[in-house]
């Protein structure tokens, strides 16, 4: 395939170029930076590969920044015996046409156009392999090598991609690797989502698992709880037929029972008879008895009226005792009360006579009384106005020691004046004399003297002065106590205190006198009595009272009344004595008259009692004869005892019953049915209690709604299932899908490799010399390059070795691609870091490829590709 | 004389395969079959309602169920005698007899517990379980005071039995000792002993022998994809009371019992097998699942089997997502499908590949065909009769196939 002509318009900076390239052998296109020599590559690319209409950034780049104008792309091409003219108008007015010339004419436009070019390229060229090329083309050529990304396999993937995804960065390789990755791991083993759809399953049938359980459970709860009841209601029907059989026991037994009680009741029936018998007997007797008693009182009654009589007569005579007995206590009565006055008499006149001697006793105390008492009141009087008692006469007498004391010690302190001579001396008490004798004047206070017709005046001192002044203070204290006592002074005071002390001797001894008047005497009751007789004396006399001598009575009277008296009382008691003797007798008289009362009453009873006991006792007889005869008792005897005897008959025969009834054996039969019926009622009760038990757990269970949980547990295991078989299903496509790509891919790349690396080889022989040696990777890249047997690794390679190989293989890529035809390659100002010697080598190489295909080389320094036979030049101008 | 028998109402199933959201919809289907059948006995006159066993899903379900059935209950009109079936047995733990049903059904709703009962002038004899387990034929059983004239037969007056359980086909011997002995049950029909025998357990609307008087009512809303004829209520007519020989009339002298099936359910469950080998096989089971009506309310059991080519099942599956999400339920029945993925030339074109990328999406062509092709060099059909022969590493490539497919057309579609 080779591009004869490309004509670009508003394609970026460049407003319009056209370019025709020699059909064979290398083109070499030059002109400054930034004239949009890349602009050639690129507008190849756009106009094979893109649309007219494409909205895709890359297309739109295109445009003139600023300017709205169409870009327009036209190439001339032959592809074999194809020659066409391919244009195509971006933007605005978008079109596509081609106008084929050879072999033969036609025109066609959009995407029919375009589907005609990519299938006449397509006859002639490996596609993938021609895109690989010109996607390498847009990198710079020395790091071509060294980015994986664009390696020539990787190029050779994007342009498979860009068949089927357009421009999309991720190739379909990798959105394959990508749909691997979601369910894989780079190291192969599945993702964790796995693991969780996987627990997601178990977790499902675990709970649809418990839940089946659970309900299985609930199910064997219904069905126990149906057995048991079931069990209970067998058992009640047992509990019945235990009942029943009880029953029927304690039938029989009560059934034995009543033959005992008969066998009890013949018992008793015969003691009752026996009871009867003896009662029939007793009658008899009683009647018997009844008879003898009646006979007995009858007697008794005429014995005891004979005793009635007989006790009437001592009646009679106990009277007339009696009488004769009240009548001399009478005598006795009259005798003692004249006995009793005479010594009344006797005794009064004693007694007056008495009174009248203690009168004249009490009437001489009395006087000697008043006397003592005048005599007090005499001392008491005489006493009144003695007033110094010995206190007060011992103040008097430290009042004057004190004074007299104060004088001495004035006169002590005076100065006394000698005055010798013989002269008159006036003073102020007068005038003195002084003779033979010295004249001492003491010159007391301002005491003065004149001598001579001098006077000479003292001047007291301050001692002197306060002695006075104490004399004159003390002497008035002692008139002043003086004053208050009523003495003159100490004399005075002395003497009054000596008669005050005289009195008071007198006063004593009258209150004594006065005290033996009165000793043992009540004067008060003492003068009473003494008016009371004084009073009687003037009172008319009176009978017994005797005349009340008011003298003196004598002594001969008094006894004469004693001995009167003595007599008239000796005579009473003998009165009384025979008072009392009487009176006994009287008294005794009585007793015995009451006596023989007492008796005859008593027997007067007694025969009564007697007689209404006879009469009761017939009557009880007559009744009881009356009620049932004689003959009858004696018949209904012989009737009870014939009755004993059948009694007798009857008992021995229900004790030979009980003999023979078993009762043991009954008892024990019902003691084994109420036990059976026992053990059946404690069955039934825990059977009842299972029940209840049972029902509460189905009641709690009730409306749990299980078995909707269950089945929404299945469905939840039924779609986790699902969802992991999706996942795993999915997951294995990917996989699956994953590797036929990679295993294609690798097969691919491996066929472009021998053919890939003989042409590169071929082309390097000029570059490096024959020798050389290349290493090619499966993906396509150059791995290595030997050298006079060194191998190099392509990285550790210079950077012109790297970009002499990477040009070098770009060449041999573009021979490769049409079968030795041969497709355009652009180089784009290469060689820069190569030595003069190997530019020379790539001029060769580059000549050489010059003749499979059509080289086009980009250069602003046409200078470096001189030694390149060069089929023809274009200048580029912008 | 008119009643309504209806049976299996089995209140608070569940089903795995329904999303809760559509679980619900089916919960409240089936309640509102209750109100139906309630409108249908108004409708036509009934007297009362048997339902011959399986009210509950389960004695064991939820409380709501329980809340709920009474509600529906409540707005039929007439008695309803309900029979305790193999679901709902009549044991220790009966929701019919729990204590939240007593508290909560209303007045007009009794439980049959196998004492006659008088209804409406209608003598109703009653087979309830009592276990899971049966031993004995309980239809049998709820009849055998009928021969010794002992039991409550009141003379007079139609009898019906109302029984649950599998019945036993003439001369044919079942291990179950529960199974219903038809023939014993025709012999007392025969005989005037009964006027009609109402049954439960079989889902499908369904007349047993030959006396016309044995029915079983089916679901009156269907519960899963196997049954012939759901969604029915059976209107029984037992005709003008009394016993007078005449035309039209059997030998006890009854008229010929008249019964009607009134459709209630409101779902449906369908079960579709579908061939799909061409592109016009894909265009039927579009249209076949575009034409469901009441989408909501059916479920769609689909068996597929064929080979597609990879945008053949990419359409499949598309369809199938779109209308999943439109029916009540729509299931691929795995074990009744054998959907082979057979890429052809023009899938391989249609993802524009080339390099290696074809050459790998080539090698999987070749791998997910590999065991239909070892079937052909073996002498076989390749599956064209019976099952398609696979293996798992040509299903592996061909949902490696598929999701190629996928990442390319995700690609051009961006593009």
């Amino acid at each position: 395939m080779r591009v004869l002509r490309m004509r670009l318009e508003n394609f970026r900076g460049v407003e319009g170029a056209e370019i025709s390239f020699a059909e064979s052998g290398v083109t070499l296109v030059h002109g400054r930076n930034e004239v949009g020599k890349t602009s050639v590559v690129d507008a190849l690319d756009l106009l094979l590969d893109q649309y007219d209409s494409s909205s895709k950034r890359s297309v739109k780049a295109t445009q003139p920044v600023g300017r709205d104008v169409p870009t327009v792309v036209e190439a001339d091409i032959r592809a074999g015996e194809h020659l066409f003219t391919y244009r195509k108008q971006f933007h605005r007015q978008t079109s596509t046409r081609l106008v084929v010339h050879e072999p033969a004419a036609l025109q066609l436009g959009g995407r029919e156009a375009h589907e005609e070019v990519l299938r006449v390229l397509g006859e002639q060229v490996d596609l993938p392999l021609w895109r690989a090329l010109r996607l390498q083309q847009g990198v710079p050529l020395a790091q071509a090598e060294l980015d994986a990304r664009r390696s020539l396999a990787q190029a050779l993937d994007a342009g498979v991609a860009a068949s089927v995804g357009g421009e999309r960065e991720e190739t379909l390789v990798q959105r394959a690797q990508e749909e691997f990755e979601r369910y894989w791991t780079p190291t192969g083993a599945a993702r964790k989502e796995r693991q969780g759809l996987d627990d997601a399953v178990r977790e499902a049938d675990g709970r649809a698992a418990g839940l089946a359980a659970r309900l299985a459970d609930l199910e064997r709860t219904v069905e126990r709880l149906d057995r048991a009841r079931t069990e209970a209601r067998d058992e009640r029907a047992e509990a019945e037929e235990d009942a029943a059989a009880v029953r029927s026991a304690q039938a029989r037994l009560e059934e034995l029972r009543q033959v005992v009680r008969d066998a009890e009741a013949a018992e008793v029936a015969v003691t009752t008879a026996e009871g009867a018998l003896a009662l029939a007997d007793e009658v008899c007797t009683g009647r018997q008895r009844l008879v003898a008693r009646a006979e007995e009182l009858a007697a008794d009654v005429v014995g005891r009226e004979v005793a009635v009589t007989a006790a009437r007569a001592e009646v009679d005579e106990a009277q007339a005792r009696a009488r004769r007995a009240a009548e001399d206590l009478a005598g006795a009565d009259e005798a003692l009360a004249s006995r009793r006055e005479e010594e009344h008499a006797a005794r009064r006149a004693e007694e007056v006579l008495r009174e009248a001697v203690e009168v004249v006793r009490l009437r001489e105390v009395l006087a000697r009384h008043a006397a003592a008492a005048e005599e007090v009141a005499a001392a008491e009087a005489a006493s009144v106005g003695l007033t110094v008692d010995e206190e007060a006469l011992a103040e008097v007498e430290a009042a004057h020691r004190a004074h007299a004391g104060a004088a001495a010690r004035a006169a002590a302190a005076a100065p006394v004046v000698v005055l010798s001579g013989a002269g008159r001396v006036l003073t102020a008490d007068g005038e003195q004399v002084v003779g033979d004798a010295p004249l001492e004047l003491r010159l007391a206070g301002a005491a003065w003297f004149e001598v001579g017709g001098v006077r000479v005046a003292a001047q007291p001192s301050a001692d002197q002065e306060r002695a006075e002044a104490e004399e004159t203070r003390t002497e008035a204290a002692l008139r002043a106590v003086c004053a208050r006592l009523g003495v003159e002074g100490l004399e005075d005071a002395v003497a009054a205190a000596s008669a005050r002390r005289r009195a008071g001797t007198v006063l004593e001894r009258a209150h004594e006198q006065l005290r033996t008047a009165g000793a043992g005497e009540d004067l008060d009751a003492a003068r009473r009595r003494v008016q009371r007789w004084d009073e009687a004396a003037e009172a008319p006399a009176t009978a017994g009272q005797g005349p009340a001598p008011a003298g003196a009575v004598p002594a001969q009277d008094l006894d004469d009344g004693v001995v009167r008296r003595t007599a008239a009382a000796e005579a009473l008691a003998r009165a009384v004595e025979e008072r009392v003797r009487a009176a006994a007798r009287e008294e005794s008289a009585g007793t015995g008259l009451d006596e023989a009362r007492r008796r005859l009453a008593e027997a007067d009873q007694g025969a009564e009692v007697v007689r209404v006991r006879a009469a009761a006792a017939q009557a009880d007889v007559a009744q009881a004869r009356r009620e049932a005869s004689d003959g009858t008792l004696a018949e209904r005897l012989a009737a009870v005892q014939q009755a004993l005897v059948e009694a007798g008959g009857a008992l021995a025969l229900a004790r030979a019953k009980v003999m023979g009834a078993g009762v043991e054996d009954v008892e024990a039969d019902l003691t084994l049915a109420r036990e059976r019926a026992d053990r059946g009622r404690k069955r039934l009760r825990g059977l009842e209690d299972t029940v209840a038990a049972l029902a509460a757990v189905l009641d709690a269970q009730g409306g749990s709604g299980l078995v909707e949980e269950l089945a929404e547990a299945r469905a939840e295991h039924e779609r986790a299932r699902r969802a992991l078989a999706t996942w795993d299903r999915r997951a294995t496509a990917a996989r699956t899908l994953h590797e036929a790509l990679q295993t294609a891919r690798a097969a691919a790349h491996t066929a472009y490799v021998a053919p890939f690396r003989a042409e590169l080889q071929r082309l390097a022989a000029p570059v490096f010399g024959a020798e050389v040696q290349v290493e090619i990777s499966p993906d396509l890249r150059i791995t290595s390059r030997t050298l006079d047997g060194v191998t190099v690794p392509f990285e550790q390679l210079s950077t012109g070795a790297r970009e002499q190989l990477a040009l070098l293989g770009r060449l041999a890529c573009a021979v490769l691609v049409s079968g030795g035809t041969g497709v355009p390659v652009l180089v784009d100002d290469a060689l820069g870091s190569s030595d003069p010697r190997r530019v020379e080598g790539m001029a060769r190489a580059l000549t050489q490829a010059g003749r499979s295909c059509q080289v086009v080389v980009l250069t602003c320094e046409p200078r470096r590709y001189r030694d390149v036979a060069v089929a023809r030049t274009q200048r580029l101008d912008g | 004389m008119r009643f309504l028998h209806t049976a299996d109402w089995q209140l608070g199933m569940t089903r795995h395969y329904l999303q809760p959201e559509a679980q619900a919809r089916s919960a409240e289907a089936r309640l509102e079959a209750v109100r139906a059948l309630g409108r249908v006995a108004a409708e036509h006159g009934c007297a009362f309602v048997v339902v011959a066993g399986d009210v509950f899903e389960t004695n064991q379900v939820g409380r709501d169920v329980v809340a709920r059935a009474c509600e529906a209950l409540a707005e039929v009109p007439v008695p309803v005698l309900l029979l305790p079936g193999n679901h709902d047995p009549l044991d220790a733990g009966s929701v019919l007899t729990s204590e939240r049903f007593t508290r909560l059904a209303p007045d007009h709703v009794r439980v049959l517990d196998g004492t006659p009962v008088e209804v409406a002038g209608v003598q109703v004899l009653s087979a309830p379980w009592r276990s899971k387990r049966p031993v004995e034929d309980l239809a049998a059983r709820a009849c055998a005071d009928l021969d010794d004239g002992t039991g409550d037969r009141r003379a007079g007056l139609p009898h019906v039995l109302v029984a649950h359980g599998a019945v036993e086909a003439f001369g044919a011997s079942s291990p179950d000792p529960a199974v219903i002995d038809l023939a014993a049950l025709e012999r007392r029909l025969d005989a005037g002993q009964l006027d009609a025998v109402c049954l439960g357990d079989r889902h499908s609307t369904t007349e047993v022998g030959r006396t016309g008087r044995v029915w079983y009512a089916g679901a009156p809303e269907p519960t899963d994809h196997d049954e012939q004829d759901p969604g029915n209520v059976l209107v029984v007519d037992l005709g003008e009371p009394g016993r007078t020989a005449g035309a039209g009339r059997d030998g006890a002298g009854r008229p010929p019992l008249v019964v009607t099936r009134v459709p209630v359910g409101r779902w449906r469950f369908r079960r579709h097998r579908v061939e799909l080998s061409r592109e016009e096989d894909v265009d039927d089971l579009e249209r076949l699942l575009a034409g469901l009506p009441d989408k909501s309310r059916t479920a769609l059991k689909l068996s597929v089997v064929g080979s597609l080519s990879l945008a053949q099942k990419a359409r499949v599956d598309t369809l199938l997502d779109h209308y999943g999400d439109l029916l009540g339920a729509l299931q691929v029945w795995e074990r009744r499908s054998d959907l082979v993925v057979v890429p052809d030339e023009a899938d391989l074109d249609a993802l524009a590949l080339s390099g290696f990328a074809r050459d790998a999406a080539e090698g999987l062509a070749v791998r997910a065909q590999a065991a239909v092709a070892a079937d052909l060099a073996a002498g076989g059909t390749g599956g064209e009769r019976g099952p398609v022969p696979v293996t798992a590493d040509a299903v592996a490539a061909q949902d490696a196939l598929q999701l190629l497919h996928r990442l390319a057309a995700t690609g051009a579609r961006s593009a």
